[in-house]
């Protein structure tokens, strides 16, 4: 096999069908976002009330510069979105599924982290997480285990980052209560 | 000669060799796993950076962002998969010469050029960052509101015929970067009367998203598994290690391309082995060889992407002003130990500065005898499954993001990044921008402020002073050659068609 030789930089690779129609309703999206936040904009860039909108000049109103950057992305966007309309073509885009179960299991691990404790939230996570990406139970829950002894002693002991007491910490025994609190 | 020696004793503190050689191992590591890349780690590593003093934090930083160029030509050149992005085209030439069983030559010659090409740049940003600080002294606010503004243009200009999707993604990052409280009437904006949102948005949460989330989200769905082919390394690496000054033109015009990119915002590596291949093809005596396994395109690829990292330290150091994503990233760790990067940095810390000087060439040092004798183990690190490193990588970005501020909302805003940044790239765009709009967007505004302030609200200052009407010439300058670049290149492929 012989590699392609480079025709364009990568940034000039063609567009995709797939890429089109994701692009479409991300830009469409983008400029809808822009328009609501632009309509907002007395309200969410205003100065305190009672003050003169222009004693520091017109260049100083804190609603300048994100009205700019919002047109911006409105004209853009929009630019974007109508030469997108053109791009025809087969091909099937990748789904989402399995990013949303995982930014899913992601939110559940930070809510978790306050229930059961860092240590215990980690190994929970990586277990289900690698479960659920086809790993059997056994690898997955090994995997767990040696993740979450090498972040306890990295985070908990070298590093010493501070995490919230957990609920679990809280309902037992003060001695065990404490270590877990610490170390785990 | 005082600087350099305080340079180096700044030095050797063991904690800065610590950062120097862990941050060019983790560079090495990352570049060697395919799927990984330099911003996934510095974006990860930089909550780490902010507890360590200045110098070792971005001794550790820039360990990360050179040692993945050199490391991301080991599977790109083995198995004919690159380990960074930016080692695509080094699978042009690597691969066939592997097939040719030359695995070893070839290897040899990435990292030969990559040390001849690092070493030249460092000493780049040893000549030209205290020249252009010289030049920077004379700056006001209009001329460092225009460099910003520069900087802007050029990271549009930078993207082909995505010029618009990167103008969205600046106009993005410099909205976002809007969000909280301004400092002229210290009133809040777009935070929708949530606490959570008045600090704003912090760039650790952005680039962690963008960069981390984004990529690990792809990597547990990744169900490929590991890479099965063989990683054979035929012959000893010594061997071809000279092979390089052979093409002494090819080398040093790679080098100055990739030196010359990495100082000009936006640009970057992409450009860099872009124009560097398209030279070196140009300029041979064999470009019929070329991507059948050339020696000198392997050297155009590795010498153009190896200069970047050091000379993209120029602007940054010299300006305050970083010209692309890393460097960006790398700013944040300046502020947060409140040391100023631009023209006075010279002269208040010379030994900060020329201790990154010291550091980044032996940072080349490292990464060369690394190599040279863990080759064949860190090879072996392509093998990891995808998704092992993706649920690792969540893990970390949870803890990091947590970590800066201990609110439980900045993991979920890393999440939200993340998402955004796996959309725009699979709408075929490149969410990178964001993060220069982030960083030049409220920089821009701040000197602007000033400008007109001092004014009195009066736009022809900007005409005003030499320097500032230079850099306008440059601006323009720049967008006309870039339109003028373009028209001929549509020309040119309607005339191939």
């Amino acid at each position: 096999m012989t590699a392609a030789e480079p025709e364009a930089a990568p940034h000039d690779a063609p567009i995709t069908a797939a890429e089109a129609r994701t692009g479409r309703r991300l830009t469409g999206a983008l400029a809808l976002a822009a328009a609501v936040l632009l309509m907002s904009l007395p309200w969410q860039a205003a100065v305190p009330k009672g003050t003169d909108p222009l004693a520091q000049g017109w260049w100083s109103h804190p609603a300048v510069f994100p009205g700019v950057t919002l047109t911006l992305i409105l004209i853009f966007a929009s630019l974007l979105h109508l030469k997108l309309r053109h791009e025809r073509g087969e091909g099937a885009g990748q789904s989402l599924a399995v990013q949303f179960e995982f930014g899913a299991y992601f939110i559940g691990f930070i809510f978790l982290m306050g229930l059961v404790g860092f240590g215990l939230s980690v190994l929970i996570f990586s277990t289900l997480g690698l479960w659920r990406s086809g790993f059997t139970f056994g690898r997955s829950a090994l995997f767990g285990v040696i993740l979450t002894a090498i972040l306890v002693v990295l985070f908990r002991l070298v590093l010493t980052i501070w995490f919230p007491p957990s609920v679990l910490s809280s309902l037992m025994p003060a001695v065990i209560g404490n270590f877990l609190e610490i170390y785990f | 000669m005082d600087s350099f020696l305080l340079g180096l004793s700044e030095i050797m503190h063991l904690y800065v060799l610590l950062a120097l050689v862990g941050g060019a191992l983790t560079g090495l590591i990352v570049g060697a796993i395919p799927g990984l890349g330099p911003g996934m780690a510095i974006a990860i590593l930089l909550p780490v950076s902010f507890g360590m003093e200045p110098l070792v934090g971005l001794t550790l930083l820039l360990g990360v962002y050179a040692g993945s160029w050199y490391g991301g030509a080991i599977p790109a050149i083995l198995i004919n998969t690159p380990g960074t992005v930016a080692n695509v085209m080094t699978t042009f030439d690597g691969y066939p010469m592997t097939q040719k069983g030359q695995s070893a030559r070839a290897l040899s010659i990435a990292y030969s050029s990559s040390f001849v090409a690092g070493i030249l740049s460092v000493l780049a940003l040893v000549f030209l960052s205290p020249k252009l600080a010289a030049v920077a002294k004379n700056f006001g606010s209009p001329e460092f509101a225009l460099v910003v503004l520069f900087g802007l243009v050029l990271v549009v200009a930078a993207n082909g015929r995505r010029k618009t999707e990167a103008a969205l993604m600046v106009s993005i990052g410099a909205f976002i970067g809007c969000i909280g409280q301004e400092r002229a009437y210290s009133t809040f904006r777009y935070t929708f009367d949530q606490t959570w949102l008045e600090g704003g948005v912090t760039i650790i949460c952005c680039a962690l998203g963008l960069f981390a989330v984004s990529q690990a989200l792809e990597l547990v769905a990744d169900r490929r598994g590991p890479p099965t082919d063989k990683m054979e390394i035929t012959g000893g690496l010594f061997r071809g290690l000279f092979e390089v000054l052979k093409y002494p033109v090819t080398l040093l015009r790679s080098t100055g391309l990739g030196t010359i990119m990495g100082i000009l915002p936006g640009l970057g590596e992409f450009l860099a082995q872009f124009l560097s291949y398209t030279a070196a093809k140009k300029g041979s005596k064999t470009p019929e060889a070329f991507g059948k396994g050339s020696p000198e395109g392997l050297i155009a690829t590795e010498a153009s992407i190896s200069a970047v990292p050091a000379a993209a330290m120029v602007p940054l150091l010299a300006l305050g002003i970083p010209g692309e994503e890393l460097t960006a990233m790398m700013l944040v760790t300046f502020m947060v130990h409140n040391v100023i990067p631009g023209p006075m940095l010279f002269e208040l810390h010379p030994e900060f500065v020329w201790g990154l000087y010291i550091s980044l060439f032996l940072m080349n040092v490292v990464c060369l005898v690394t190599l040279l004798f863990g080759t064949r183990w860190i090879a072996q690190l392509a093998r990891i499954d995808n998704r092992m490193i993706g649920v690792c990588v969540l893990v970390l970005v949870m803890i990091g993001t947590f970590a800066v501020n201990y609110r439980i909302t900045d993991p979920l805003i890393a999440l939200a990044f993340g998402f955004l940044g796996l959309i725009i790239k699979r709408a075929g765009m490149a969410p990178m921008p964001i993060i220069l709009g982030l960083v030049l967007g409220p920089l821009f505004e701040g000197r602007f402020r000033q400008v007109m302030g001092v004014s009195g609200g009066d736009p022809l200052v900007f005409f005003q002073r030499p320097l500032s009407l230079m850099l306008i010439v440059l601006i323009v300058g720049s967008i006309a050659a870039l339109l003028w670049s373009e028209r001929k290149a549509e020309k040119a492929a309607a005339a191939k068609s």
